[in-house]
Formats: C-alpha cells, sequence, structure tokens
C-alpha cells in the first residue's frame, strides 16, 4: 500500500512538475512588489535655438497667398483641423475636417466641440446642420462669405520678427517652415484683423486685460509648399498656432489651433459638394418649442 | 433532490470562481501585459485537458457560455430593471439552444449561469468587479449629469460640517428633469444647463445632504475650478453650464481658416474676462495656508502677509499653490505661472529661492502640483504629480534635490492616501511595464529611497481622478473615484484580503483535483 502511494506522488511529480514549476513563477510573478524607480536625475537641457538664416519671410507668405487663392488646382480640397486646451488634467479638443469646393461656394464640415459631435453644410446661400440623426437649416443670419484665406495676410506685419526653421513636408510635398513667436498685445496692437477691433479698444484702458494680454505667449507656424515642390508648389499646408494663456487660479493653460490641407483638386470633392439636394430630403422643416415635461410624457406614448 | 441541489450549487460557485478568475487573474494579466499572460493561455490548456474526456467538451463550452453572458450583460444598457431582465432572458434563449445542441447541456445548468452572470453584473456594474483585488466597494452614486458632455464633472473631499469625516462634495444637473424640445411630432430630450450642489456624506451609507442643511455659498467654493469644456463652455458662480459658442458659427468661422486663432484668441479672453469678472480681477486669492495670510495675486502683483509682516511682489503667477514646509520652522510659498517659484521671506522681503521653469520640467502649464513630505525628513517636497511627475525637494542654495522622477507620460499621481501614517500610500495611474499601450490602472505606492514600491494595483477600467479621505472617520482613508463616461462617483476601501492568491490557490486546487480524477481514472482503466 505504501509503495502504491509512493508510485503515485512520484507518477505525479513526473507529469506535474513543469505545471507545479509556472504555477510558481505564476505566483511570484503575480504577488512580488515591483520597485519603480526614478528615471530622472537631471533637469532637461535648454533647447538650442533655432536657425535664423536670412530670408524674406514677407514675400514668401504673400506669394503663398496669393497661390492659394488664385492657383486653379487649389480650389478644392481637404482639410483637417482641431483645437487643443491643455488645461491640468483636462485636454478639450475641438476637431474639424471636411472638404472645400470653391467654385462651388461650398464645403462640409464634420465638427466636435467639446465631444459633440454635428455636421455642416453650406451651399451658397444655403446652410445645414445636424443634429443627432436629424437635420436643420441654417440660420441665414449666421453665415459668413466663404473666404478661406481669410486672415493670413494679417500675419504679414510681423514677418520680419519671423524665422524659417529645418525643411520639412507635409504629406510628402516639401516645405519650407517659417515661424513667428510674440506676445498677444503686440498681436491685437498692430495685427490689421478686424476681429481685434474691439479688443484693441479695450485694451486702452483696460489693465487686466493688458495684463492678461502682455503674459500671453503667442507661437504660429506656418508650412508653405516649396516652389520647386511638383504639386502644391507655394501654397499653404499646415497652419498652426499656440498659446500659453494664462488661467485665473489655474496657471497657464496650453492652446493649439491646427489645421492641414491636404488632396488638392480631388475630383471627388466636387460630386460629394455638387447641390444640396441629397441633404434636402432629411431636414426637419419645424421650429423647436419646449414642452411641459408632464404633458411630454402623454404625448411621446 | 439532495444531490442535485449540491450539483446546482456547485455550479453556482463555478460560476462565481469564474467570474472572478476571468475579472481578476485574466483580464489583470493581459491588461499589465505581465510575463504571467503567457503561461496563463497552457495553464487554461492544461486545465481543461485534465478534464475527462467525456466531458471536456461540455465544460469548456460552459465556461465560455458563461463568460459569453458576463460579457452580453455587461453591455447591455437600459435604465429600467424590467427592460434589463428581458434582455438577459433573450440572451439566454438565443444561447440556450447553441449549448444544448453543441455540448448537450441542460437547461437549469444554463439557466444558472445566466442568473449568476446577472445578479453580479447587477451588484457590481461598469466592472466593478475588476477593483476586488485590493478594494471594497462602498457605495456608488447615482448618475449626477445628464447630457452630451463626456468627461466627468470635478469633485473635491472636505470635512464642512466639522464632525472629523470628509463629505464628498461635486456639481450635476440631475435634480431638474431634462427639458423636452418638440419638433413636428417628434420629442427630443435637451439637458438642463442649471447645475447644482451635490454634498454627500457618510453615515452608515452614503447619504447626500439636502441643500437646506448647507452653507451652500461656502460649500460652492470648495468644488474645484476645472474648467469644464474650456474655452467653450463657462460654469457661472451660479453654476450655469453656459455655452459661448454656436456650432454654425464655429463652422463659418472655422472655414476662414487663417482666421481660427485671431478668432481663438478672441474667445479666450472674453472667457478668462468673464471669469475674472467674477472674482474682481484677482487671478487667486487665498485666505490662509501655513503661516501665509491675505495672500492675492491680481495685475501682476503677489500681496499678503507672513507672520503678520506684510509684502508685496511683482509676479506673473495665476495660482497660490500653498506654504511648504522648509525644515527649522521655516515656511515658503509657492506659485505658479510661467514658471513654478517659491518664496521665503527674508530680511522683511520676499525672495524668489527657487524655481523651476519651462525648460527644467515639460509641459510645466499643465502641470498639477501636490505638496507633501515622502521621506518624513520634515523638508516638505513639491510633487508635479501630472504631467512626468517628479517629486522636487527644496535644496540649498536654490537647488531642487530630485528625490523621484519619471519620463512617462501616462504616468500620474492621484492623491495621498493616509498620509502621515504608517500606511501611507501614493495613489498613481501606472501602465504596464512591460507592455506599449498608454491605458493606465490605479496603483498604491509607497515612497522609498530607491524609488515607488507598488504595493498593488486593481485594473479598473477608466479611472478618471482619484481622492482619498476619511469618510466613515475610522481614522483610514476611502478612495472616492470617477470613471470615464459614466457621472457616477465610486467609493472604495482598501481591504487586506489576499484575493488573487486565495484565487490562484483555488485554481491549483481545482488542477490537483482534476488531476487525481484523471489518474484514478486512468489507473483504473489499466
Amino acid at each position: 500500500m505504501p509503495s502504491k502511494i509512493t508510485d503515485y506522488m512520484l507518477s505525479i511529480s513526473k507529469r506535474w512538475r513543469m505545471f507545479a514549476a509556472g504555477t510558481a513563477v505564476t505566483t511570484m510573478l503575480l504577488t512580488a512588489g515591483c520597485t519603480y524607480p526614478s528615471e530622472v536625475t537631471e533637469f532637461t537641457a535648454v533647447a538650442a535655438a533655432t536657425d535664423t538664416a536670412a530670408f524674406d519671410a514677407r514675400e514668401l507668405l504673400e506669394h503663398a497667398i496669393e497661390v492659394t487663392d488664385t492657383d486653379e488646382e487649389a480650389q478644392s480640397y481637404w482639410y483637417t483641423g482641431y483645437v487643443k486646451n491643455n488645461i491640468g488634467r483636462r485636454t478639450t479638443t475641438s476637431m474639424y475636417d471636411g472638404i472645400v469646393y470653391r467654385p462651388g461656394d461650398a464645403y462640409l464640415v464634420n465638427g466636435r466641440v467639446a465631444t459633440r459631435q454635428y455636421r455642416y453644410f453650406h451651399f451658397g446661400d444655403q446652410s445645414y446642420i445636424s443634429r443627432g440623426s436629424n437635420w436643420f437649416r441654417g440660420e441665414p443670419e449666421r453665415m459668413l462669405p466663404f473666404d478661406p484665406l481669410r486672415g493670413f495676410s494679417d500675419w504679414l506685419p510681423f514677418m520680419d520678427e519671423a524665422v524659417k526653421l529645418a525643411d520639412s513636408s507635409v504629406l510628402s510635398t516639401p516645405t519650407d517652415v517659417i515661424q513667428v513667436q510674440l506676445d498677444a498685445r503686440e498681436w491685437v496692437e498692430q495685427a490689421p484683423s478686424d476681429l481685434f477691433d474691439e479688443l484693441r479698444e479695450e485694451l486702452q484702458d483696460d489693465e487686466t486685460l493688458q495684463h492678461l494680454l502682455e503674459n500671453t505667449i503667442v507661437k504660429m507656424t506656418l508650412w508653405i509648399g516649396k516652389p520647386d515642390a511638383p504639386k502644391q508648389a507655394s501654397y499653404i499646408l499646415q497652419y498652426s498656432t499656440w498659446f500659453v494663456m494664462p488661467l485665473p487660479g489655474g496657471g497657464y493653460f496650453d492652446q493649439e489651433t491646427f489645421f492641414r490641407f491636404y488632396q488638392h483638386d480631388d475630383p471627388s470633392i466636387e460630386s460629394q459638394l455638387s447641390s444640396p439636394e441629397r441633404i434636402e430630403k432629411y431636414v426637419l422643416d419645424a421650429r423647436f418649442e419646449q414642452v411641459d415635461p408632464a404633458s411630454a410624457e402623454v404625448e411621446s406614448e | 433532490m439532495l444531490k442535485a441541489l449540491g450539483r446546482y450549487t456547485a455550479v453556482i460557485v463555478y460560476c462565481i470562481y469564474l467570474f472572478l478568475c476571468y475579472h481578476l487573474l485574466v483580464l489583470g494579466a493581459f491588461a499589465d501585459w505581465s510575463w504571467y499572460s503567457f503561461i496563463l493561455v497552457p495553464i487554461v490548456f492544461i486545465l481543461f485537458w485534465l478534464v475527462p474526456r467525456e466531458q471536456r467538451k461540455a465544460a469548456v463550452v460552459y465556461t465560455l457560455l458563461f463568460i459569453f453572458f458576463d460579457q452580453a450583460l455587461y453591455r447591455v444598457r437600459w435604465m429600467e430593471t424590467h427592460w434589463y431582465i428581458l434582455n438577459a432572458i433573450f440572451i439566454g434563449l438565443v444561447i440556450y439552444p447553441i449549448g444544448r445542441w453543441y455540448a448537450k447541456l441542460k437547461l437549469m445548468p444554463i439557466t444558472l449561469a445566466l442568473v449568476v452572470a446577472f445578479t453580479l453584473n447587477t451588484l457590481l456594474p461598469d466592472r466593478m468587479a475588476q477593483g476586488l483585488s485590493h478594494l471594497w466597494p462602498m457605495a456608488v452614486t447615482k448618475q449626477l449629469y445628464v447630457g452630451e458632455l463626456k468627461d466627468p464633472f470635478p469633485f473635491t473631499l472636505a470635512d464642512i460640517d466639522g464632525d472629523h469625516k470628509d463629505e464628498i462634495i461635486t456639481i450635476g444637473n440631475t435634480d431638474q428633469p431634462a427639458r423636452i424640445v418638440r419638433i413636428d411630432d417628434r420629442t427630443f430630450e435637451v439637458e438642463d444647463v442649471q447645475f447644482t450642489l451635490f454634498v454627500y456624506e457618510w453615515d452608515k451609507g452614503l447619504k447626500r445632504i439636502p441643500a437646506e442643511a448647507m452653507d451652500a455659498s461656502r460649500v460652492k467654493q470648495l468644488v474645484p475650478q476645472e474648467y469644464v469644456g474650456f474655452p467653450y463652455y463657462i460654469l457661472t458662480d451660479d453654476l450655469k453650464l453656459q455655452p459661448l459658442v454656436i456650432r454654425q458659427e464655429l463652422a463659418e468661422s472655422m472655414t476662414q481658416f487663417g482666421t481660427a486663432p485671431f478668432r481663438a484668441l478672441v474667445m479666450n479672453a472674453e472667457n478668462i474676462r468673464q471669469l475674472l469678472e467674477q472674482t474682481g480681477g484677482v487671478y487667486d486669492r487665498v485666505e490662509q495656508t501655513g503661516r501665509f495670510t491675505d495672500l492675492v495675486l491680481a495685475a501682476g502683483r503677489l500681496s499678503g502677509s507672513y507672520d503678520g509682516q506684510p509684502f508685496e511682489v511683482d509676479s506673473d503667477a495665476t495660482e497660490i499653490i500653498g506654504a511648504i514646509q522648509l525644515g527649522e520652522g521655516r515656511q515658503g510659498l509657492i506659485v505658479k505661472g510661467m514658471n513654478i517659484s517659491l518664496y521665503e521671506l527674508l530680511d522683511g522681503n520676499l525672495t524668489e529661492t527657487h524655481v523651476l521653469t519651462r525648460a527644467m520640467q515639460p509641459n510645466l502649464a499643465q502641470s498639477q502640483i501636490m505638496i507633501t513630505d515622502v521621506n518624513h525628513n520634515g523638508i516638505e517636497e513639491m510633487m508635479i504629480a501630472f504631467p512626468y511627475t517628479i517629486i522636487l525637494e527644496p535644496g540649498d542654495d536654490g537647488v531642487w534635490k530630485i528625490l523621484w522622477g519619471t519620463r512617462e507620460r501616462s504616468f500620474r499621481v492621484e492623491t495621498m492616501m493616509n498620509q502621515g501614517t504608517g500606511s501611507e500610500t501614493l495613489l498613481a495611474m501606472q501602465k504596464s511595464v512591460v507592455r506599449a499601450s498608454d491605458t493606465n490602472y490605479l496603483t498604491g505606492f509607497t515612497y522609498t529611497d530607491e524609488g515607488l514600491q507598488r504595493k498593488w494595483k486593481v485594473f479598473l477600467p477608466g479611472v478618471v481622478r482619484a481622492i482619498a479621505g476619511d469618510l466613515d472617520g475610522d481614522g483610514r482613508d476611502e478612495i472616492v473615484m470617477t470613471r470615464t463616461d459614466n457621472h457616477k462617483l465610486y467609493i472604495w476601501t482598501p481591504h487586506r484580503i489576499p484575493v488573487i492568491e486565495i484565487l490562484s490557490g483555488l485554481t491549483v486546487l481545482l488542477a490537483v483535483g482534476l488531476a487525481v480524477l484523471r489518474l484514478r481514472r486512468w489507473r483504473h482503466a489499466k
């Protein structure tokens, strides 16, 4: 009998030696305390200054605006962009992408603002906005003239201070990269943009606003197709603006506004933005009307 | 009869065992992608191989079927219980014929699997089971916000009624029913923009303190300003979440691409000026921190007093972090602006003795700062909790001593638990050491001179913010957390039951039992 038990034990140990070892290793790996050692022993070194070779940024930008505005192949394209806000643990991103067809005065925006999604179509003097799966007519008084190049020329006064960064490429098109850094007060005061009119006026005698803008860093970077590029030569291909802005009780926050323009002259764009009729079918023509929750319960039954 | 009852009990116990193993051993292993997960698959194979051949198929199918029930029921989202039950029954009706046809499983075991999966998913919704390895769930609040914003809203813990127990303070909009809007003959729910305070206390269970029973204006000040939806929304002083944008206008203006940053600045300035208007132009104000009093940051000046001695200096800071113990009874003040500065009153002048610049620490603008004394030497440390966690001790000659730091962006310190006691624990979100994914999980660490020593880790998905505090007054901290997408608060207390070890042990026992069974049969057959 004892030999039977021994045999039995032995047969187990033979068969399951690997298994037992595996289990032991498992338990050890799973329960062992791990120490996460420090990865930092010294502070990061200050980044090297960028190259500021002499070049005429003003002319480069002026030319790019003109080409992007008038070139025949630059009249329809895809775009993608975002505004990203980093505040402490929170990152709020709004995203925009879509297509543009300038000959038809038409564009599409797939937007997402603070996690809320919507779509927006603009056709000449018609516009449509989606809410969930429903389409509504946009309000005509909220429509703006479709002028995708508006605003770029407002950077021209600052081009004397621009620096040229290392050449780069945007989706395989080689580009010149120019960057300008300034404080927001200087920007508001000197940019010819009428969007700043109100702010500029208030800035005169508002100390809080002066302080706010003086402490705001603005850094704008433009990627412009190389003049000798086979395609998209001298097109504005990418546009990024960083703000670092004081936030009451929250340190400073980072914000990046970014756009990229690509696939110029894609023939599929024209057919997608040919006419508003496709959407017309789905449009709900009605007014919003708030109802008393109690009575709505009855009606929705 | 008695035999059948015993068999059903065994089936129920097996289902519960499966549930715990699946959530704590299997998912944990894969979430952390520890080496253990590589041998997990062979272990499962061996276990099934040990099952006698004639029952093997049934065992495999039944096990998978239970896991399927659990996964399916987790994904069913119905607010009303009767719809949830109906869904569960429907799932059962679909699965039963498959189990019956393929593995000849009987009705009763399948029903029991469904009932166990249903019960456990109801008791522990939202994958709370995955926290059980080291935490015990004390309570879950109801949903506090209904609407389109995904990010959880800010919350904090504070003792507002002086009973030495922390209360949970947060905001939500579910006090009001959703507004209903009608277009044609369809009705839509539109979220309410009016928020109210939600304050909970622990009194033999989580109880909400009614608004009349507290000083609402004082409590409202305690809700952390976290700039929900900034800059598109602003939370006003009377707790209304107001949008600053209209979608159509945003779409129309964004497609004037060149103007996008110009418009962004205008909107930021508007939002910040509204914030400043609410405070009368003051960036930050603290009545008392340590020996510093009446601290005010406004219009580029920092003023206040230290031990009653007034001071005023130029400062671009926008946030007062707080007082820090420098040893020998000295105290400094940390403020955050473009850089982080440590001030000390020397010879009657407030002097910047230490500075941490944007060049020294990446993403300083976003940083969250905590003041703690992790090495218990009487000199407090400044901890950048996030991003790129670093623990800095102010040394002599204006030098920051680095006690610990990481280059891992996904690492984030959440809170100190049981601060100053023997069981002091640093709660942080840490990703797997082996795996490349940035998904991080709540981990308890102890600080040592060699590094952060891991005490435990729970693979609870989607933890956004965790804060520790003593809610029930037992002298030990509980953990309150928000998680992605559901706008509820979860309250947990750490336990010392070696759940993982018990489950591993049970698995080994199961294997041994099966092995003995198999061996006996094998010998018998010989």
